[in-house]
């Protein structure tokens, strides 16, 4: 039986769901936008045919049990400003990764933190995970910035990992213990 | 449409091949067997039905492209002593993983340096891969020893991410590039005018090398010729 996870969060400012058909034409203007996906390891989205694919392969993994996606919303809105999910759940060694991706309108507002604190949070407990990874590009300074707020410890750096829109990049790989969890205060 | 990897590789003493359903019985012995077992991230097989699923579950990978399993027998007598895989294979980034298991009685004479040596090589040469990984227990030394000898550099060490069958372990990231690679052929052709290659084997019969020692005769030939085709 394949494990569930699918909460709805609300922390002071922003509202975390799963993931949901209608999500699309907002998640187009996020991940459309070369800025965002800049350093994350897919294209910028040309137009819906790409945003239905995303949600295909999304449901797909979904259905294998080891992915949960997510959309983080204004509290008062319902449209999406940015992505977060978690991936690559292992059970047996309790363990699992975070993405996340956010419109470039709502960059430096301490968002990406404060969503993902609330879901690092429900994640561990609920999952009773033991460890969580998030891989990065070195070069992506803000979120390596919101890993080590959240107390994320980079743990490698993998030397030309991926090939993507033309260039071989290296990885930086960060771990999260849960008996080093604490959440950090949220928003800023 | 999966990528295409089924070479047969001969090697001084080793014969490498894909993996066969028929293998089952003769890998039976060395994947039964709790020390071979320890420190990968499969169980132990009991029974001649986990291994036959296991295999089974090898081969679906490998319909996706994903994975490709080989067994690694002896020249002298056609014995199964081991196997090897390329797995986790990413071939829009050029990439993939290795892993190895040798029966207990076939450690500790070169031989899983001698298969993965001939092995990567071929991995390069036909996947055009410009990256390879490996993902060893730190408690596993002998694995460690033998990636380092093959010029993988360690690039992380992730803390508690297992917990199988020998509790909480950490895990350390090897990873190899092509450029790497290339650079040991060339130096490991300079070094052989100079040194006999059986002479450097018995100099040096286990040491971590570094690129930068590269200009030492290494444990073995890292371009050995290798005869057979895919």
């Amino acid at each position: 039986m394949p494990v569930s996870f699918f909460p709805e969060i609300e922390t002071t400012r922003l509202r975390i769901r799963p993931v949901s058909q209608s999500d699309l034409s907002s998640l187009l203007a996020v991940n459309g936008d070369d800025s965002v996906t800049r350093y994350l390891p897919y294209s910028s989205w040309q137009d819906m045919a790409d945003a239905e694919a995303w949600y295909g392969r999304i449901m797909a993994l979904q259905e294998k049990g080891d992915t949960f996606q997510f959309v983080m919303t204004l509290r008062d809105h319902n449209d999406a400003i940015g992505t977060c999910l978690l991936f690559r759940l292992a059970e047996q060694s309790a363990r699992a990764e975070i993405g996340y991706a956010l419109g470039r309108d709502h960059w430096g507002k301490g968002y990406a933190l404060e969503a993902m604190s609330a879901l690092i949070d429900r994640a561990f407990s609920d999952l009773s995970l033991h460890r969580l990874e998030a891989e990065i590009d070195p070069r992506n300074a803000a979120s390596a910035k919101v890993l080590g707020r959240m107390g994320f410890v980079k743990e490698g750096l993998l030397r030309e990992r991926w090939r993507l829109k033309g260039e071989t990049t290296d990885s930086a790989l960060y771990g999260l213990l849960r008996p080093e969890w604490a959440r950090p205060a949220s928003g800023q | 449409m999966p990528v295409q990897f089924f070479p047969m590789i001969e090697t001084r003493r080793l014969w490498i091949r894909p993996m066969r359903m028929g293998d089952a019985a003769a890998l039976m012995t060395i994947n039964g067997d709790d020390e071979v077992m320890r420190f990968l991230p499969h169980p132990t097989w009991r029974t001649m039905a986990d291994g036959e699923a296991w295999i089974k579950g090898m081969f679906a990978l490998r319909e996706r492209g994903d994975t490709y399993s080989f067994v690694i027998s002896q020249r002298s007598d056609g014995n199964i002593i081991g196997s090897c895989f390329l797995f986790n294979v990413a071939i829009d980034n050029a990439r993939a993983e290795i892993g190895y298991g040798l029966s207990r009685r076939h450690w500790g004479r070169g031989y899983a340096t001698e298969a993965m040596t001939a092995f990567i090589s071929r991995a390069f040469a036909v996947l055009g891969l410009r990256r390879l990984e490996a993902e060893i227990d730190p408690r596993n030394t002998a694995s460690s020893r033998v990636v380092e000898g093959l010029g993988f550099l360690l690039e992380g060490l992730l803390r508690q991410r297992w917990n199988l069958k020998d509790g909480i372990a950490d895990a350390r990231l090897y990873g190899l590039l092509r450029s790497d690679w290339s650079a040991r052929c060339l130096a490991q052709v300079q070094t052989r005018k100079s040194i006999p290659a059986r002479n450097a084997f018995q100099r040096f019969p286990s040491h971590s090398i570094s690129l930068e020692a590269s200009a030492q005769p290494t444990l073995s030939a890292p371009c050995p010729p290798v005869r057979s085709s895919a």
